[in-house]
């Protein structure tokens, strides 16, 4: 016959309750996994610099009166797109040079925030290091 | 300037606005290119390149009516750049204050309607034969009509894909001078205004820039102005790269303002 008090002495000494504990940690971990790998692709930094990017340029090529210097990395990633594939595939047309720049865009995002967060981990440490 | 002979050159005088307004109908439906409302207060004389065919082409002339410097203004000589042709229409509806101005908006207007760079004779910009007769009868006919103006200037408007020095063989945001008279430093000092005016600091690349001199060493129509009417005049070029047609238009049309104020033309309603 199984008692409460068997219960709890079997998930201390590492009975069956303790298998469901761990899967339960398991569960938490990955969940933790996954969520920290959604901030590495699309966590609010990357989404940041990716509309930062994107944006600015975007509204600049639907009228140049709208181009603010906020555009200007987006443009200088626009163009430096442009003269390596002009030089690649000459007969490519410039307009079609927007899904690589996106694609682009993402990749430098990603880099950044992933920059950013390290960054931040590293100041973090230090200000630990320094209160022990 | 000589303005019977810039009449005599075309056919068609007076009336041709009419004339022009079925310009544009297509097989397609696609209206087309339609000629520009003359403006109220300044003298709008029209005429014809190649009357009564199918590549027939209207051109403009508006002015102060009181003599003065006069300029040559074409659009239209690739059908498919379009900031230069619509450059052109707009311009061809200035009130123009001081000098004349004679526009050709639509020149190869077989090209334009089918908004492709060359017409059935081939590229229009590379029949300018240097010291003789262009070599088919468009050319010819525009060239009469450029010769017959006997301009202070000439402006040819046109659109590159790529920019100049930045993307190879490309040669937008430039402003290619003739060897004659002050072309070189009016295409310099106008790159710099326009810069000043309507290029964003961070727009670096689009920066206008003085492109080579044309000294009459290809067939193309500015070269010819350069080494057999040894007239001022600038080749324009705009960029597709990043820019709206409407920025394309408005830009080309500051550039061709500025150049024509250079020679004493002014129009009412400066953009800058």
């Amino acid at each position: 016959m199984t008692t409460g008090g068997d219960d709890v002495a079997s998930e201390s000494d590492g009975g069956p309750g303790a298998d469901r504990g761990d899967a339960i940690a398991d569960r938490g971990d990955a969940i933790a996994d996954r969520g920290a790998w959604w901030v590495v692709v699309a966590g609010p930094g990357v989404v940041c610099l990716f509309s930062l990017l994107t944006v600015p340029l975007v509204l600049g090529t639907l009228d140049a009166r709208l181009h603010s210097p906020l555009a200007a990395p987006g443009y200088a990633l626009f163009v430096a797109l442009t003269v390596v594939g002009e030089r690649v595939v000459p007969q490519f047309a410039f307009r079609l040079y927007w899904p690589p720049f996106l694609f682009c865009s993402y990749g430098v995002a990603v880099a950044g925030a992933g920059v950013g967060r390290a960054c931040l981990c590293g100041s973090e440490r230090l200000r630990g290091t320094a209160r022990e | 300037m000589k303005r019977r002979a810039v009449l005599a050159a075309g056919a068609t005088v007076a009336g041709s606005v009419a004339a022009g307004a079925t310009l544009g109908a297509t097989a397609d439906g696609d209206p087309g290119p339609r000629p520009p409302s003359p403006a109220a207060e300044t003298a709008v004389e029209t005429g014809a390149l190649r009357p009564g065919t199918r590549r027939e082409t209207p051109y403009f002339e508006v002015g102060s009516g009181d003599g003065g410097p006069t300029a040559v203004v074409v659009g239209g000589v690739h059908g498919n750049e379009v900031s230069g042709y619509r450059a052109a229409e707009r311009i061809a509806e200035w009130e123009v204050t001081d000098g004349s101005v004679v526009v050709v908006p639509w020149a190869n207007v077989v090209a334009v309607r089918r908004n492709e760079r060359e017409g059935p004779d081939g590229d229009l910009n590379r029949q300018f034969s240097i010291g003789g007769e262009p070599e088919t009868p468009l050319a010819r006919s525009l060239w009469a009509l450029v010769a017959a103006a006997d301009p202070d200037v000439v402006v040819d408007l046109h659109r590159s894909r790529g920019i100049y020095g930045t993307h190879g063989r490309w040669v937008g945001q430039a402003l290619f001078p003739t060897a004659a008279g002050d072309a070189t430093s009016d295409a310099d000092a106008v790159a710099d205004r326009v810069n000043e005016a309507v290029v964003p600091a961070s727009m670096w690349a689009h920066r206008f820039r003085r492109g080579n001199t044309l000294r009459g060493t290809s067939p193309l129509l500015m070269h010819k102005v350069s080494a057999d009417l040894d007239t001022a005049g600038v080749l324009v070029e705009l960029t597709e790269v990043y820019l709206d047609v409407d920025t394309q238009v408005r830009w080309t049309e500051l550039i061709a303002e500025r150049l024509l104020s250079r020679h004493g033309i002014e129009r009412r309603g400066s953009a800058i």
